[in-house]
């Protein structure tokens, strides 16, 4: 063997070591590359069979779906502020109804429905009578939702004007709430015993074991549509509205149907 | 950069520094790698970290926002209000500062309150950059309308106390209500707040908490893998030091082994040694030089070389040093080898040299020379006995080439050059195989090769192929040149021209081999051919055949015509028998008439007719010698191989047999052999053997067919019938051994037997009848060639005491179809003897009439052929009828042979037949047995016998 032999053997078994390295350090560092962003205001309601749906898209159309989620009348507030996103799905038409007029969203698209309900603790440990009645007394840790905050609080609202109990129900709240999640979670921390809610959320999993329904006479509850409008801010309006045709599909019904959010019946 | 280089020492240190600092450029790119990725997940950890005090600095603030607004519901008079508004803006505009900062990056900075004694408040600064993968920061984008909602709520809470301030009591109710609603409004609103800026702490711990996994991670892949590679790249620094400090350390131990044996070379070369400066003085002498010159060292060294050594010529003329080529080196002269000069003893005397001059550079400056030389006295004396010996070989007579070990020649002398055409120039770095014609088979060349690499000599002879294109025979002694260690350096050829030889022995053996006559192959060559061709039959499990053919009559156009005329006569008849056959075949001659003709590769016997048919046609056409035409005819017979036998011998013998039984069938035709052949020729041998003596021993005797006249019935002639009585064989037919006595010519010594016996009786008769008797003798073709017969009769005939005229000879038309002069002389001869000339067999030959007005016949004879159906076929009838008519017509008396019943002999008479013989009157009988009859008719008829016979 020669000099140059010699020399050159253990140059490239460092030079060997050194690949292995650089490679190694590449693969572990390999930072995601950026790519487009959807950001979508979601009522919190809808927010598990919406999650779903983004991700569908996400990996069809290779873009991130970032989801703002929060009580309807909030994230109305938030579009407002904010004047950015692209998508925007409300527990309650009016809110659409309201963005529309403002000129904060060009097309909307129906996806589901939402049916309010008033919900008390797993076995009714309080004996609450089926009556909108049992919102008044004031024996009971009474919940709401607040009428500017969010859907469920329009919804309160709306139900209770109708009931011709709303002032006095509002009286007898201890607590208003942003949104649907804060009620569900005041029942399950025991910090309530009867809030007004939308239906769909005492059929999810994680709430079913902790939370009976209490129907609402369709004559004070009326079955909403749940509407998703595409924003007038939004940067890639093709992306959202392939978002919205498909959340409108059959595929999106099964999705919505499956969290309770479209046979409400 | 190649000057750095030149040296192995420089080369090995380069290159060891090449390698450690490949190794080091190796390791920093290790270890900056390694290191820049633990950075950067440790800025990632220290942003995460400044997130996190932002969002825990935005939770207290909305803590403390939180306790302003309850504050704020419980305040009643305006400058408490003030107060506490300006506390709750306040937190608001931190949470603000935060939330920019989240959004885009800064340097938050925000005043905690602390219970750490001599340090209330903790200045919290935290420096947030912003990532540049970071997409919408959705707790911004959460806080900051909650915040925004919060300042208006707030705003309008403020708003209402300040109401209820200055409203009067009475209507304070509404407001506070309106209060309480408000007051629910800002808590919900805060506490989902609250719950935001809680996600920044939960997203920022989760990110620190991977980050700081990530970078633990990091840290340890670099401490794994540090020292390892540390080592190893030590280990191969270290490596690498060792094999270069060994390498190094053996080019020492080189150059030092270098000059040890440059100086033990100076010492111990026989050549001389020495160098001079630029002035050239001579600076060192190594021990040669010294003992060539006869000079001490010491008295060479720092004195002028050149007038010490090197001062005149060989002639004795003086050299000047400005002339001498070591002189001129110095002045920068081309290295030159010299051979022409002499060096000077310090005795006084000379010697011729051989040197050469090298310059001594130093700094690009010739600063001396290195001369090295040596005594050529012996190689001188060499040259010279080399020249004369090479001039030996250049003049020798004999062909001399030299070829290097590959075969390519080197040296061809002028002998050489005149035999082949070459001129020295053209072959030169060529290969003998120029010289190579197409008739030395490759296995010769081969032998010759073997012989040589081998390191023996060849010999042997080759035909060649001059330049111009003719072929010629050399005899050449081949032999490896071998050098002082025994290896083969040369091939030396010495070649002799020996064509003439080999045409001579060309001819030779062709005249050993081939007739001279027709240039045909001889017996020697035939059976040497023949035995090639059985064994080529063998081997290809054919046939061949060996065709005997015998020329007819050939002698007899020698005899008659010359032997100049039958030599001519046999040159074309060889020619046409060449003509007829295959070229792969072989026509002989075995000498005289006969020849042989051998063909191969037969599938059947059947092969050989058209052959054999075409060697007869071949002769149909006359002869034409000396401008006249002769009609030759040939007599084939052919022995088959394997068949017929299978050795040449037998082949031939039996061809042989076939041949004489294709003369016996009348000749001009072909027979194959037959084993029945053999059987006759044994039978022909055992006869041919007891004829030999036959004679003496008197075993011969003559027996006597009565022949009649046809009117009276009396005997008036006999014909005399040999018969062989062997003693050993038993009683011969004469059919069977008459044709052997006339092919051995023992006929002609029994032809006189019977002529002495026939004389000899007739004589008895004569007495007996005591009238004219005669007696028909029959006599052979070879008797009538035979030019003393007339003169036998006549000598017997006086002998005892008896007329020729009591005699009378049968011929057939054979003996007259020869057509020889001779016979017709015989026949005259005869004639004027007195001799009876009789036609035997009339009609059973040609019937030529000719013959009969020709010759001087007498008598002829009716064939019994004729006679035997006289009585029943009309056609045979009325040929007899008209020969009887013909023969009376040329004064010819007529027999009639074979006459057997009363209707032919009476047939016979009515037509004017003199004389008939047959069974009718008697069989051939004895002497005795007719002396009877002769007795008895004389006394029976003794009277009326006056007749007697007509002849």
């Amino acid at each position: 063997m020669n000099q140059k032999a010699i020399s050159a053997i253990p140059i490239f078994g460092v030079l060997c070591i050194a690949a292995y390295f650089l490679f190694y350090h590449l693969i572990e560092t390999n930072q995601p590359t950026p790519k487009k962003e959807l950001l979508m205001y979601c009522g919190i309601t809808m927010i598990q069979p919406m999650s779903e749906i983004a991700s569908v898209i996400e990996q069809r159309e290779n873009v991130k779906i970032s989801i703002i989620k929060g009580g309807s009348g909030n994230l109305l507030e938030s579009i407002k502020f904010n004047q950015i996103g692209d998508l925007y799905l409300p527990g309650s038409e009016s809110y659409i109804e309201q963005s529309q007029a403002e000129g904060l969203v060009s097309q909307t698209v129906h996806v589901g429905y939402n049916k309010a309900a008033m919900m008390v603790r797993e076995g009714n440990p309080k004996s609450i009578q089926h009556s909108l009645d049992a919102l008044k007394n004031p024996d009971l840790y009474v919940v709401i939702g607040n009428p500017d905050s969010g859907s469920i609080g329009k919804e309160t609202k709306k139900i209770l004007m109708a009931a011709g109990i709303f002032n006095e129900v509002m009286k007898n709240a201890k607590e208003l709430t942003t949104d649907s999640k804060r009620l569900i979670e005041e029942l399950k921390n025991d910090e309530a015993d009867l809030v007004i809610n939308w239906y769909a959320t005492s059929t999810w999993r994680e709430n079913a074991d902790h939370i009976d329904a209490i129907s609402i006479d369709e004559s004070f509850a009326v079955k909403k549509q749940l509407i998703l409008g595409l924003l007038t801010t939004s940067k890639y309006p093709g992306i959202a509205k392939k978002l919205m045709e498909y959340a409108a599909s059959e595929a999106g019904q099964r999705i919505f149907d499956k969290y309770g959010l479209y046979n409400v019946n | 950069m190649p000057n750095l280089t030149e040296h192995p020492i420089q080369r090995h240190i380069i290159g060891l520094a090449l390698s450690i600092i490949a190794i080091v450029a190796v390791l920093i790119f290790i270890h900056t790698t390694l290191r820049e990725k633990s950075s950067q997940i440790e800025l990632q950890l220290n942003n995460q970290i400044a997130r996190q005090d932002i969002g825990i600095s935005i939770y207290q603030r909305l803590f403390a926002a939180r306790a302003t607004v309850f504050k704020l519901s419980t305040l009643d008079n305006q400058l408490e209000l003030d107060i506490v508004k300006r506390r709750f803006d306040a937190n608001l505009h931190t949470i603000k500062n935060g939330l920019a900062v989240l959004q885009n990056g800064g340097v938050f900075k925000d005043a905690i309150a602390t219970n750490i004694p001599g340090q209330n408040i903790m200045d919290l600064v935290a420096t947030y950059k912003k990532p540049d993968s970071e997409g919408y920061i959705l707790e911004v984008l959460e806080l900051g309308p909650a915040i925004h909602n919060l300042e208006k709520q707030s705003q309008l809470l403020y708003q209402l106390i300040q109401l209820q301030i200055s409203t009067p009591e009475s209507l304070q109710n509404h407001v506070q209500s309106q209060i309480d609603n408000l007051m629910k409004t800002i808590n919900a609103i805060q506490q989902r707040t609250q719950e935001n800026a809680a996600r920044i702490l939960y997203d920022s711990q989760e990110r620190i908490s991977s980050l700081s996994m990530q970078l633990k991670q990091a840290e340890q892949l670099h401490d794994k893998f540090r020292l390892p590679v540390v080592i190893l790249a030590l280990s191969l620094a270290g490596y690498l030091l060792i094999i270069t400090l060994t390498r190094v350390g053996r080019v020492i131990a080189n150059r030092k082994q270098a000059e040890d044996q440059l100086q033990l070379l100076l010492d111990t070369t026989a050549e001389g040694i020495y160098g001079i400066d630029i002035q050239g003085n001579t600076t060192f002498v190594n021990p040669a030089a010294s003992r060539m010159l006869g000079y001490r060292q010491d008295e060479l060294i720092n004195r002028k070389n050149h007038e010490l050594i090197h001062h005149t010529h060989s002639d004795g003329s003086n050299y000047p040093a400005a002339e001498c080529h070591i002189m001129k080196v110095l002045q920068g002269g081309t290295l030159k080898t010299i051979q022409d000069e002499v060096f000077w003893r310090k005795d006084g005397s000379s010697f011729p040299v051989e040197y050469s001059s090298s310059p001594i550079h130093r700094d690009k400056k010739v600063v001396g020379a290195v001369v090295s030389f040596r005594d050529i006295s012996a190689r001188k004396h060499d040259e010279k006995r080399i020249r004369t010996l090479l001039q030996a070989v250049e003049q020798s007579p004999v062909s001399v080439v030299m070829t290097d070990t590959k075969g390519d020649i080197e040296y061809v002398n002028h002998a050489f050059e005149e035999a082949t055409g070459y001129k020295a120039s053209e072959v030169i770095g060529q290969n003998p195989r120029i010289l190579k014609s197409e008739y030395t088979p490759p296995a010769y060349f081969q032998d010759l090769w073997e012989a040589i690499i081998s390191g023996h000599s060849w010999q042997g002879e080759l035909q060649n192929r001059r330049k111009n294109g003719t072929l010629f025979w050399e005899r050449a002694y081949i032999a490896p040149v071998l050098d002082e260690s025994g290896t083969t350096t040369h091939f030396l050829a010495v070649k002799e021209d020996i064509t003439l030889q080999k045409q001579q022995e060309d001819k030779i053996i062709h005249q050993a081999n081939y007739d001279s006559l027709t240039d045909l192959p001889n017996r020697f060559l035939t059976l040497d051919r023949l035995s090639q061709l059985i064994k080529e039959a063998q081997r290809k499990n054919d046939l061949a055949a060996v065709l005997f053919l015998d020329l007819d009559d050939f002698k007899k156009i020698n005899d008659s015509m010359s032997h100049e005329v039958g030599d001519k006569l046999l040159i074309q008849a060889a020619k046409r028998l060449q003509e007829s056959v295959r070229t792969e075949d072989t026509v002989s001659r075995l000498g005289g008439d006969e020849f042989i003709v051998l063909l191969g590769s037969l599938s059947t016997t059947e092969d050989v007719y058209p052959i054999a048919e075409k060697l007869l046609s071949s002769f149909r056409e006359a002869f034409l010698l000396d401008g006249r035409e002769l009609i030759l005819t040939a007599s084939i017979g052919i022995a088959i191989y394997p068949n017929d036998g299978d050795d040449p011998a037998e082949l031939l013998r039996n061809a042989d047999t076939a041949m004489y039984q294709s003369k016996e069938q009348g000749r001009n035709t072909y027979n194959y052999f037959t084993k029945a052949m053999n059987k006759g020729v044994s039978r022909r041998l055992q006869l041919e053997e007891q004829l030999h003596g036959a004679l003496e021993r008197g075993e011969f005797e003559l027996h006597y067919q009565p022949i009649v006249d046809t009117l009276s019935r009396n005997i008036v002639a006999v014909e005399a019938l040999l018969r062989w009585n062997s003693s050993v064989l038993g009683e011969i037919k004469p059919d069977e051994f008459i044709p052997i006595t006339e092919q051995t010519g023992q006929i002609v010594s029994i032809g006189q037997y019977v002529i002495q016996e026939a004389f000899s009786k007739v004589g008895q008769w004569q007495n007996i009848l005591n009238k004219a008797f005669k007696i028909a003798i029959n006599i052979s073709p070879r008797q009538f060639r035979d030019p003393n017969l007339p003169q036998i009769i006549n000598d017997t005939s006086r002998h005892l005491g008896i007329s020729s005229a009591s005699i009378e000879l049968e011929v057939t038309e054979g003996v007259l179809m020869s057509g020889h002069t001779y016979i017709g002389d015989t026949l005259n001869s005869l004639n004027a003897l007195g001799v009876g000339i009789a036609m035997d067999d009339f009609g059973t030959g040609y019937s030529s009439l000719s013959y009969l007005r020709s010759y001087p016949f007498d008598t002829l004879k009716i064939d019994r052929s004729f006679v035997n159906d006289i009585t029943i076929d009309p056609a045979d009838r009325e040929l007899v009828n008209a020969t009887i008519a013909m023969a009376h017509g040329l004064g010819l008396k007529v027999i009639a042979e074979g006459v057997e019943t009363e209707e032919q002999l009476l047939h016979l008479a009515e037509h004017g037949c003199e004389m008939a013989q047959g069974y009718l009157f008697s069989r051939p009988v004895s002497a005795k047995k007719i002396t009877q009859m002769l007795e008895r008719q004389n006394q029976s008829k003794a009277t009326s016998l006056s007749g007697g016979l007509a002849y």
